[in-house]
């Protein structure tokens, strides 16, 4: 009888990684998904173009200017880059979720995307002759900074607990959002209605340098939650046990927190916020199938990368040439889904 | 052959001169309001407005039909060109003007009717890095250009001075009748909208605003000390130093409000707020559509012009001050 585990061992076993035969299908199956995903959205927009159009400019043969903008700077990019957003906050959640031990946790619920709203936002309103090309920097700061807010007020001497993280985040990220919807209330009219296109999240802006930005940092922290896996896996028995296994706790834990928020930070600052998609991705990837953290962490990734490319799809298509912005489509799915988490949270405590 | 050879490289130096000379006429520089140098297409035949109110209204009025423009969508799914079936007659279901969406627009959609300009506002999401792709893209933003100044850039752009120059002259003549009938240094004005429980107040409030200065009236202390194009929301405190000896109130048409909704956003920031407005007690609080009274467009301007006139001259109230 073959062994239903497939065993992996990288970089002079420095990652080790045990993978079961269903989830290797399950990585598959969604890889080929995306890719379709893909072709799909490529061919797909108000600009009429044929497959053979379309694979014409892609394999080299040049068309007139107009189509091969239409696939090269319009669609390509932005196809990529939802791919990309939508996996980096998978697996911001994921990260976060792990190590915080609450399956609620999620960039959009703990201020790091308010953080990046209020940054954008306020610059929008206070100075309106900003150019936009900050704007994605600015978010940056103003998710990094809030990030790190929460880290230093949730720590003590006494203890760091992951609820304390949470509970923090959520405060702070009420406190944030008051402050922007006081910008967007008595500021001028225009501008706020600029402000809240903006935080729709879409990724209808998204250019090469976009996809470079996010591939480029997708490419230092994905290893880097790879090689944490193993930690987290301990975390996931509670801090004692994992001290006990070997876990050096905090220096372990400041460093995969600060890579999540650093994941989701980046996304936001190139997109927009688009929530929920770090608390829907890790729970759906949790239920298809059982797996070692490492795995789940990748099975997360797939998953963002399927419901972004999914949802950026079906808003520029659904009623073009009106566009809905990809945020406004994920907090659709992702608000009901986080109520039914923490009903049923609140049902397994009260057992 | 020596003289073949001489022939041709006389004649392709002639035709590159002269085409040279076509591109040197045919287009022209503007500074745009992102302070980027845009060549513009002297006789541009395919302008694609990206605001409807604020640009694709007024090219209409320069008698300049758009290829494309920006709309809304009703809540029963049309889309419409905001204000302009009663202002210009025209709109998406009756001309051959192509809907490309909202903010942002679609991109593909824009670039599927060959644009060769593009007029945007800094309000639209679609970033000029992709629009500049498509065709010359000029920014006109209206929070550094009043709305006389956004008309005359907008004529400038599509070479239509003349007819920009036929239309001030008939708002000046209205403005001049007002002066005329009406001793409006004399009178007060105000116009005001509630939202949200507040009091919202623009100094001034865009065409009806612009016909009030315009015209002469006076304005409540408050609303004088409001910066120029700017609004403040005041509370209910404030109400009855935001009377006037004529108010004007608004609501939007295009989202089928009526005036009871005006009346109604009031009633919500002071119950009974007429008993406070010495204008609403005595029958002096016109209500009256917002699309005309906001919307960037000499035929608004004339209708409020009318409006003011018709009611404010004649009235008793008048003769006893």
């Amino acid at each position: 009888m073959p062994t239903p585990y497939i065993k992996l061992r990288l970089f002079n076993q420095s990652i080790a990684l045990l993978l079961s035969r269903n989830v290797l299908w399950l990585l598959l199956a969604l890889s080929l998904s995306i890719l379709c995903l893909i072709v799909l959205s490529i061919n797909t927009g108000s600009y009429q173009l044929s497959t053979l159009q379309v694979f014409n400019i892609l394999f080299n043969q040049r068309s007139d200017l107009t189509s091969d903008n239409i696939v090269w700077l319009f669609r390509f990019p932005r196809t990529l880059c939802a791919a990309l957003v939508g996996a980096m906050m998978a697996l911001s959640g994921a990260a976060l979720q792990n190590v915080t031990r609450n399956s609620l946790a999620d960039p959009s619920l703990i201020g790091i995307s308010q953080g990046a709203a209020l940054a954008v936002v306020s610059s929008m309103m206070l100075f309106p002759d900003l150019d936009q090309s900050w704007r994605s920097m600015l978010a940056f700061c103003g998710s990094i900074l809030v990030a790190l807010l929460i880290l230093v007020l949730s720590h003590s001497n006494k203890s760091s607990k992951p609820i304390r993280f949470i509970l923090l985040g959520i405060g702070i990220s009420a406190f944030l959002s008051a402050i922007t919807t006081a910008f967007l209330t008595y500021g001028e009219i225009y501008r706020a209605s600029a402000a809240l296109a903006w935080l729709a999240g879409s990724i209808d802006a998204a250019s090469w340098q976009d996809v470079r930005i996010l591939s480029g940092s997708a490419v230092v922290l994905l290893p880097l939650l790879i090689l944490g896996s193993r930690a987290m896996a301990a975390l996931r028995f509670g801090e004692q046990s994992a001290i006990c296994l070997g876990t050096r706790i905090d220096s372990t834990k400041y460093l995969l927190i600060s890579c999540s928020v650093a994941l989701a930070a980046i996304a936001t600052s190139i997109v927009g916020p688009i929530g929920f998609i770090g608390l829907i991705a890790p729970h759906a990837a949790r239920r298809l199938c059982r797996s070692s953290v490492a795995a789940h962490l990748m099975l997360s990734a797939l998953l963002g990368a399927l419901l972004v490319l999914a949802a950026d799809l079906a808003g520029r298509s659904l009623i073009a040439p009106s566009q809905i912005p990809a945020g406004i489509l994920t907090q659709i799915i992702g608000v009901p889904t986080f109520l039914y988490l923490l009903l049923k949270q609140k049902a397994r405590s009260a057992m | 052959m020596k003289k073949t050879i001489l022939r041709t490289l006389l004649i392709a130096s002639v035709a590159a001169a002269s085409a040279l000379v076509t591109v040197q006429v045919s287009a022209k520089t503007f500074i745009d309001d992102a302070g980027r140098s845009v060549q513009i297409p002297d006789s541009a035949q395919r302008i694609a407005t990206l605001h409807d109110s604020v640009l694709t209204i007024p090219l209409l009025e320069l008698g300049i039909f758009p290829v494309a423009s920006h709309g809304r969508v009703s809540a029963s799914g049309v889309p419409f060109i905001r204000g302009s079936k009663g202002l210009t007659g025209y709109d998406f279901d009756n001309s051959a003007i192509i809907f490309v969406g909202s903010s942002p627009i679609d991109i593909e959609k824009l670039a599927s009717v060959k644009p060769d300009l593009i007029i945007t506002t800094p309000w639209q999401k679609a970033t000029l890095a992709q629009l500049e792709t498509l065709a010359p893209t000029v920014v006109l933003d209206y929070n550094k250009r009043s709305r006389s100044e956004m008309f005359a850039a907008i004529a400038e752009i599509t070479g239509s001075q003349a007819k920009l120059a036929i239309l001030k002259g008939r708002y000046q003549q209205q403005i001049s009748r007002i002066k005329r009938i009406v001793d409006t240094k004399k009178i007060k004005v105000n116009v005001l909208q509630a939202s949200k429980g507040k009091l919202i107040v623009w100094n001034s409030y865009f065409n009806l605003g612009k016909v009030l200065r315009d015209s002469g009236f006076e304005f409540p202390e408050l609303v004088n000390n409001i910066e120029s194009g700017e609004r403040v929301s005041f509370s209910a405190e404030n109400l009855q130093e935001l009377d006037a000896d004529y108010l004007f109130v608004t609501y939007r048409t295009d989202k089928k409000h009526t005036p009871d909704d005006a009346i109604e956003a009031l009633e919500a920031v002071v119950p009974n707020f007429c008993n406070f407005l010495s204008a609403c007690k005595e029958g002096r609080m016109m209500v009256m559509p917002r699309e005309e009274a906001s919307s960037n467009s000499f035929t608004a301007l004339s209708i409020i012009a009318y409006n003011v006139l018709t009611h404010i001259s004649g009235k008793p109230y008048l003769k006893n001050n």
